[in-house]
């Protein structure tokens, strides 16, 4: 153990005065994120002022009726004459809607007639378009609505009809459940993201990089263990995989919180204990990782090769991430919290999703990435000592 | 002390196979300098790979001090100081913290380290650069770093391979000045070198290795006797079967009437 802590500490002190590495690993992500959920927010605010203040260019071969619709003044228009096609003239933004009245309407209660028909033309390529057709559609709705009540008014009927049944909306969900659903899928898959990051610019360094380089030889040429070796980097990657996916991570989060603030806090999706089972699962995956990268680093015969091996692997786990994201297919419970790696991903967003803790779950997840974890520690040790991958280079 | 029994050593399989070394056998006494000289490509680098558990042999066996290189090779490595001309020194650590580093990965105790430090800092003549990143360092000073690494935990044995390749002029005297240190405290030294002046100077015994097996071996006197050449260059010659164009050398000495 003593070796490993040295190795360890060896690796740490070295990429403790590299400032360039540090500040790759842990001031990029926090300023990038910062910088582009800033730019994003303001970039939403703007365009959403720009939408409000827009003269919406409309064309419609029944004047009256559209102007009628838009009499609140809340949306500005501006009526455009003649078009030999609206799809192209939409396409070309020469107007933002086009509306086709159909049938004779020179009243509001000409709506109800059955040769009536309103077509609305849109493009959903551009925001303004996509935007002045809602409005425009719900505003039509409002009017149907109003006339409705004015008949059954007239024909002494109760108006409050239309207003049956009462339908009311209620969100059982806390505010620790509905940031929850925000996060629950994001943070795993931005967690085992960081998680690779880290590993390839520092992990494959410190194997290939170092077989390259030809600065392995004098360690092995040492009386260490090759185990000892191998643990060692093992545990740097970790630490730098864990502290580079938490800063990174945090400063998504923050970066996210600022820019969408309903989506509430991110704190608020943690109890004492679903964030202590989180960094037990994050602890299984940051090693196993770490070993995987150490095994692959070990095999390349450079830090090119390295990472072309690690490429598919990495596909691989973000698709299922994205797909922990986006569907409910997969259930941590089922065969899946059996395959390593996989299982935190699906074990994380339970996790923060669902009001219970599985303990179960994340015990067999846990114990599943470190027995993995183990079985490439022990097979990155034995490549240490083998002669045809320590010396196995490009060079 | 080190002892090579028939050993061989086979890189690849089939017809990328390369027999680097084929039955090679020699012994080493204690305190002893054994210089192994030998053109590029004959085995010496392999040799002493295999003697310093880097590699293991194909077939044969290799002991140090009674200890298989195989069986017990962290035993072995504690005994041995290797240092190679394929090593080298990255990264933004000091040659100070390098030797702490090593020191530790050798149990050695805190104090120790700094003392053994001190005086190798001292007899390397690595002036104040020993403070500074060994990304930074020359050629000449990175090789002084590995001798201290290699010398840091006093080991009885030390194993160099080619000690003055790309040195200047200077360096090179500082490290053959290492190499008498040693030589007067009793060490058993093996070193694989192609300047024949270190060899005669320095060497109790030399080994002559080509195309992975060991052509000649003995003193100075011996080889000399052997070969009938008065110096070392010539006899290295008539060893190896003078020069051939696919080995590239350019032997400009004088034919021997």
């Amino acid at each position: 153990m003593k070796d490993i802590i040295t190795v360890l500490k060896k690796e740490l002190r070295n990429v403790l005065k590299d400032r360039r590495t540090l500040f790759m690993l842990f001031g990029v992500p926090v300023i990038m994120f910062l910088l582009i959920f800033n730019v994003m927010g303001e970039a939403m605010k703007s365009q959403e002022k720009k939408l409000e203040e827009t003269v919406y260019k409309v064309y419609t071969n029944h004047a009256a009726f559209v102007e009628n619709v838009f009499r609140d003044g809340m949306t500005k228009i501006e009526l455009v004459d003649g078009t030999d096609s609206i799809e192209n003239d939409l396409r070309d933004k020469r107007f933002d809607l086009a509306v086709v009245v159909e049938g004779q309407m020179d009243r509001l209660s000409d709506l109800f007639k059955d040769e009536t028909e309103i077509s609305i033309y849109s493009f959903s390529g551009s925001m303004a378009s996509e935007r002045i057709a809602r409005v425009f559609s719900s505003s039509v709705n409002l009017i149907r609505d109003q006339q409705l009540r004015l008949f059954l008014t007239e024909a002494e009927l109760d108006a409050g009809l239309l207003d049956k049944p009462v339908i009311k909306s209620i969100n059982i969900a806390t505010e620790k459940e509905q940031a929850g659903a925000t996060f629950g899928g994001l943070l795993p898959y931005l967690l085992v993201i960081y998680l690779f990051t880290a590993s390839f610019s520092v992990g494959f360094d410190v194997t290939a990089g170092e077989k390259e380089r030809q600065t392995l030889t004098i360690l092995l040429a040492n009386r260490v263990s090759r185990s000892s070796i191998a643990w060692g980097k093992i545990l740097y990657l970790m630490l730098m995989n864990i502290l580079s996916a938490a800063i990174s991570v945090v400063a998504f989060l923050f970066g996210f919180s600022s820019m969408i603030p309903q989506t509430g806090s991110m704190f608020t999706i943690f109890t004492p204990g679903s964030a202590a089972l989180l960094f037990l699962i994050v602890i299984s995956l940051a090693v196993l990782i770490a070993a995987f990268i150490t095994v692959i680093g070990i095999f390349a015969r450079s830090v090119k090769e390295a990472s072309a091996y690690s490429l598919p692997i990495y596909v691989v786990t973000i698709l299922f991430g994205i797909l922990g994201l986006q569907s409910e297919i997969f259930q941590s419970q089922g065969v899946i919290r059996y395959i390593p790696l996989i299982n935190g991903i699906f074990t994380m967003k339970d996790l923060i999703t669902q009001p219970r803790l599985d303990y179960v779950t994340v015990a067999i997840t846990v114990v599943i990435n470190l027995a993995a974890a183990a079985l490439l520690a022990f097979l990155a040790a034995k490549m240490f000592s083998d002669e045809r991958f320590v010396f196995r280079t490009g060079n | 002390m080190i002892q090579f029994k028939e050993v061989s050593k086979i890189f690849g399989t089939g017809k990328k196979e390369v027999r680097a070394l084929d039955k090679v056998s020699f012994t080493v006494g204690s305190g002893e300098i054994f210089g192994l000289l030998g053109p590029n490509g004959a085995g010496k680098t392999t040799s002493l790979r295999l003697l310093s558990t880097l590699l293991k042999p194909t077939q044969g066996q290799i002991t140090v001090a009674g200890l298989d290189t195989v069986k017990e090779s962290q035993e072995v490595r504690n005994r041995i100081g290797f240092l190679s001309s394929d090593m080298n020194l990255t990264g933004s650590l000091s040659a100070r913290e390098l030797f702490r580093f090593f020191g530790d990965l050798n149990h050695i105790e805190e104090e120790e380290i700094a003392n053994r430090s001190n005086r190798l800092i001292g007899q390397l003549k690595m002036g104040d650069f020993y403070e500074r990143k060994v990304e930074t360092y020359s050629t000449g000073m990175k090789q002084k770093a590995l001798i201290g690494i290699a010398l840091l935990h006093d080991p009885d044995i030390i194993i160099f391979d080619e000690p003055t390749n790309g040195l200047d002029i200077i360096t090179g005297r500082v490290v053959l000045d290492i190499l008498k240190d040693l030589k007067n405290r009793g060490k058993t030294l093996i070193v694989s070198t192609h300047i024949m002046s270190i060899a005669e100077k320095l060497c109790d015994r030399i080994g002559i290795i080509h195309k992975g097996t060991i052509r000649i071996i003995g003193t100075l006197e011996e080889i000399y006797e052997k070969t009938g050449e008065p110096d070392l260059e010539e006899a290295f010659f008539s060893v190896i079967g003078g020069v051939t164009e696919d080995e590239g050398y350019h032997h400009r000495s004088k034919k021997r009437a």
